[in-house]
C-alpha cells in the first residue's frame, strides 16, 4: 500500500531531522510505539502529513519542545508492581546489606516516584545511611521535578495501597507532608541520592553499581538498543550485582544474557555472574 | 484454516474466555499459524497465567503471554499482558508499551491490529469478538484496507 511506505519514509526522516537538529536520538527506539505517537501528535497539531511536523521542528523549537513530550513516556507511580519490591526486600536486600557501600543507579528515573520508593525501601531495612542512588534521566524537564518530591494529592491513595503491598513497614504518611493538592516528600529521603542528567543511548558508564534498576524504560528501545544498554549495564556492575527490569521485560533475547543469571526470575531481577 | 495466511489476530472483551475457547478448539492439529490475542481485563497479572494454561488445553499450540522483543513463531499463542499495549514490529518481534489506554483499553484491540496490519498487509485475519465496546472497529478497517479478511461478531 503506497500511503504507508511513503509514511514510513517520513518517519525516518523526521527522527533523522531530530537527531541531527536536536541531539534526541529516538532511531532505535520501537518503531511501532514511535509511529504511533507521531501519529498522535499529527492528530493534534491538525497538520497533515508527518512531513509537515519535521518541517515544522527544524524552525520552531517550542513546537519542537512539545513534540518531544509527546515522544516521551513518563508513566510510573510510587511501589509500582508492589512484588517488585516485595522481592527486593526478601531476596535482595538481604545480599546488598553485607556489602560496607551500596551504590545504586536508576536508569530512566523519570519524576523519581520509583527512586524514593527504593529510599523508603532502604530507610525500612535500615542501610539506607551506607547507600548512594544515582538516579538519572536525559529529559531535563522531570528530572527536575524529581528533584522536587513534589506530586499530586490524587494519587496518594493508590500509593499508599501500593506502599502497603509492597510490604511496607511503617505508614506511609511518615513520609511525606501535604499540601493543598500536593504531597511534599520528605528530605530525608533526599539525603543519599543524587539526580543526573545522563542518556542511554549515547551516554557511557560512569560508576560500578551494586544494583542497577532499570523498569519500563527498555520497552520502548528496539533490540539492538536494548543490547547496547544491556552492555553498558553489564560494564556497569560490579560482579554478583544485580540488574532489575520490568516485569514484562527480559533479557532473555539479548546477547548479554549469558552474562547474567536468574535471581528472581519472576520479577526480573538478574545477577551478573 | 487456509495456510496463505502468516498471522491471525484476535480481540476480545472482557468474559470473552469462552469466545477464546470455541475459537481455539477450532484449531486442527497442524494448525501453526502465529497468533496474538487482545482481551480486555483487569490489572491482576497473576491470572494470565493461568489463562495461558487454561487456553493451552483447547489446541496443539503453545500459548503463552507475550514477552517483549519476543518473534513470533509459528506453532504459538501469544496474549497480551494486563495493562500493556501489545504491538508487532516490522521485523515480526513483540512490543509492549504502557502508553496511555485507547477506547479507554490496556491492552487495546486497535493497537494490536494497527501494527499488526502494516507487519502482515494481506497476509492477516483478525477476528474480534466484542460487546458494546468500540475497541477494535478502527483495526480492523485498517486490516480490512491493507489486508485481507476479517470477521467480526457481538458478543
Amino acid at each position: 500500500m503506497d500511503n504507508l511506505e511513503t509514511e514510513n519514509i517520513e518517519l525516518e526522516l523526521l527522527l533523522k531531522a531530530i537527531y541531527m537538529k536536536y541531539g534526541y536520538d529516538f532511531r532505535s527506539y520501537s518503531r511501532a510505539s514511535v509511529k504511533r505517537r507521531v501519529k498522535q501528535h499529527l492528530k493534534k497539531t491538525g497538520l497533515k502529513t508527518i512531513s509537515d511536523i519535521q518541517c515544522k521542528i527544524l524552525y520552531d523549537k517550542d513546537f519542537f519542545s512539545i513534540l518531544l513530550q509527546d515522544m516521551s513516556v513518563n508513566v510510573t507511580e510510587m511501589f509500582r508492581d508492589p512484588s517488585f519490591y516485595r522481592a527486593l526486600r526478601e531476596k535482595i536486600i538481604p545480599e546488598l546489606a553485607k556489602l560496607p557501600l551500596i551504590k545504586i543507579w536508576h536508569a530512566g528515573c523519570s519524576t523519581g516516584e520509583e527512586v524514593y520508593s527504593m529510599a523508603i525501601l532502604l530507610k525500612e531495612e535500615g542501610i539506607y545511611d551506607k547507600s548512594r542512588i544515582y538516579a538519572t534521566d536525559f529529559d531535563e524537564e522531570v528530572l527536575s521535578k524529581a528533584k522536587d518530591g513534589v506530586y499530586s494529592i490524587e494519587k496518594l491513595r493508590d500509593y499508599t495501597i501500593n506502599y502497603k503491598n509492597a510490604g511496607g513497614l511503617e505508614s506511609f504518611v511518615d513520609y511525606y507532608s501535604a499540601k493543598y493538592e500536593f504531597v511534599l516528600l520528605d528530605n530525608s529521603l533526599k539525603e543519599n541520592i543524587l539526580f543526573s542528567n545522563h542518556n542511554l543511548v549515547s551516554d557511557s558508564v560512569f560508576g560500578e553499581m551494586n544494583m542497577i534498576v532499570c523498569r519500563n524504560v527498555l520497552i520502548y528501545f528496539n533490540r539492538d538498543l536494548q543490547d547496547h544498554v544491556f552492555s553498558l549495564f553489564s560494564n556497569s556492575l560490579c560482579q554478583n550485582g544485580f540488574l532489575c527490569l520490568g516485569s514484562k521485560e527480559t533479557l532473555r533475547f539479548s546477547r548479554n544474557y549469558e552474562k547474567f543469571e536468574d535471581m528472581v526470575i519472576k520479577e526480573k531481577i538478574y545477577r551478573k555472574k | 484454516m487456509n495456510y496463505q495466511y502468516d498471522a491471525i489476530v484476535i480481540g476480545v472483551s472482557t468474559g470473552g474466555l469462552d469466545a477464546l475457547e470455541t475459537v481455539f478448539s477450532l484449531f486442527t492439529d497442524d494448525f501453526a499459524v502465529p497468533v496474538m490475542v487482545v482481551q480486555h481485563r483487569g490489572r491482576d497479572r497473576d491470572a494470565n497465567d493461568f489463562i495461558c494454561r487454561h487456553l493451552a488445553g483447547f489446541c496443539g499450540s503453545d500459548v503463552r503471554e507475550a514477552e517483549d522483543k519476543e518473534p513470533v513463531r509459528p506453532g504459538h499463542i501469544y496474549i497480551a499482558p494486563p495493562n500493556y499495549h501489545l504491538m508487532v514490529e516490522m521485523n515480526r518481534t513483540l512490543s509492549l508499551s504502557v502508553d496511555p489506554p485507547v477506547n479507554f483499553s490496556r491492552p487495546s484491540i486497535d493497537v494490536l491490529f494497527e501494527t499488526a496490519a502494516e507487519v502482515y498487509k494481506d497476509k492477516l485475519v483478525g477476528v474480534v469478538m466484542t460487546g458494546a465496546n468500540n475497541d477494535g472497529s478502527t483495526g480492523l478497517k485498517k486490516i480490512k484496507r491493507l489486508g485481507r479478511a476479517c470477521i467480526s461478531s457481538e458478543a
